[in-house]
């Protein structure tokens, strides 16, 4: 595979990225195949897929629903499957830390997902299609994490510090 | 574009189907054997598995993994986006029961994930030559499991 062709591929996956980086739900739309009804969105923690226009309104919710995104793609496996088909294929660690008030203190969140995502060109303009996110089996996540506080030791128990509520 | 959908529902049921018995040459039959670079992303895979000799390698660890394992798929759309390739979605529920010592009981395991599979046209028919498992993650595998206890709990 020559490298001048999967280079727009490339660009679009940093566009991308760039954008949800900085929150730019425009910027996320524009690469979005908009007039594909067709296309799909599978988030890593949404049950079901948003398909044809119901993307653009996740797109922007997800954006505004955030107060800091972390989008890091790595490893990045391009094809030019045709001429006016691309597939991306990649690594992706992810952070967020959400806009409204949660139990967890609004802590930041992160992860790691693989990402296939598809591409096509019209009239000269690259844009995705198809988007799927596939984090690791949860039984294994949630076994290395158990696996991490055993690397961590047994002494290092997190401190606490216990602050009495001065009002009711 | 053609409806692929009947043809390619009808392969991915075919191909889910060899997971009974561990049919991975069955499997194997249905992927394209002249692409260069398949790509396969199980679930439980930390990195994904490209080319050949990886696939077959994965295939055959898994025959020594598990000691039995069952799938099923639903709610499969299919989209044809070039004159020969195809994209495919599905649900996919698999049963397992990991190998192990004899005497130690084990029940199965199951969970569904959801499929990203694309299909070329071959002169046989469609044949997968990139395939990737999504389950949810885990805060909503969590959110899945307090749902189902709420339910069986019926408070």
């Amino acid at each position: 595979m020559k490298a001048d062709e999967t280079e727009p591929l490339e660009h679009i996956v940093t566009a991308w990225a760039s954008a949800w980086q900085h929150r730019m739900s425009a910027q996320l739309v524009a690469l979005w195949d908009t007039a594909d009804v067709k296309s799909w969105f599978l988030s890593a923690g949404s049950v079901e897929p948003y398909i044809g226009h119901a993307v653009v309104g996740h797109l922007q919710r997800r954006c505004l629903g955030s107060n800091a995104i972390g989008y890091r793609p790595g490893q990045l496996h391009l094809r030019r499957l045709a001429p006016d088909i691309g597939l991306a294929f990649f690594n992706l660690d992810w952070s967020e830390r959400l806009a409204a008030q949660n139990l967890d203190g609004n802590k930041t969140l992160g992860g790691r997902v693989r990402v296939t995502m598809m591409m096509r060109l019209q009239a000269s303009v690259w844009r995705v299609f198809h988007y799927a996110e596939a984090p690791l089996a949860p039984l294994l996540e949630l076994q290395a994490f158990y696996e991490a506080i055993a690397a961590d030791g047994l002494e290092n128990i997190p401190s606490r510090t216990f602050v009495p509520a001065t009002q009711p | 574009m053609t409806d692929v959908m009947p043809e390619i529902a009808a392969l991915v049921a075919q191909y889910v189907g060899y997971s009974e018995g561990m049919n991975f040459e069955g499997k194997r039959s249905l992927w394209d054997q002249d692409d260069p670079q398949p790509l396969l992303m199980p679930e439980e895979a930390h990195e994904p598995i490209i080319g050949w000799a990886a696939i077959n390698a994965y295939w055959s660890k898994s025959r020594v993994i598990m000691e039995s394992l069952k799938s099923r798929s639903a709610n499969h759309l299919a989209r044809q986006i070039a004159p020969d390739l195809a994209i495919a979605t599905y649900d996919m529920r698999w049963v397992a029961t990991l190998a192990g010592p004899a005497n130690v009981v084990r029940k199965p395991i199951a969970a569904d994930v959801r499929v990203t599979a694309l299909l070329r046209r071959k002169p046989e028919g469609w044949r997968f030559f990139h395939l990737m498992e999504a389950p949810i993650d885990l805060l909503g595998m969590a959110r899945l499991a307090a749902e189902q206890t709420a339910r069986e709990s019926a408070l």
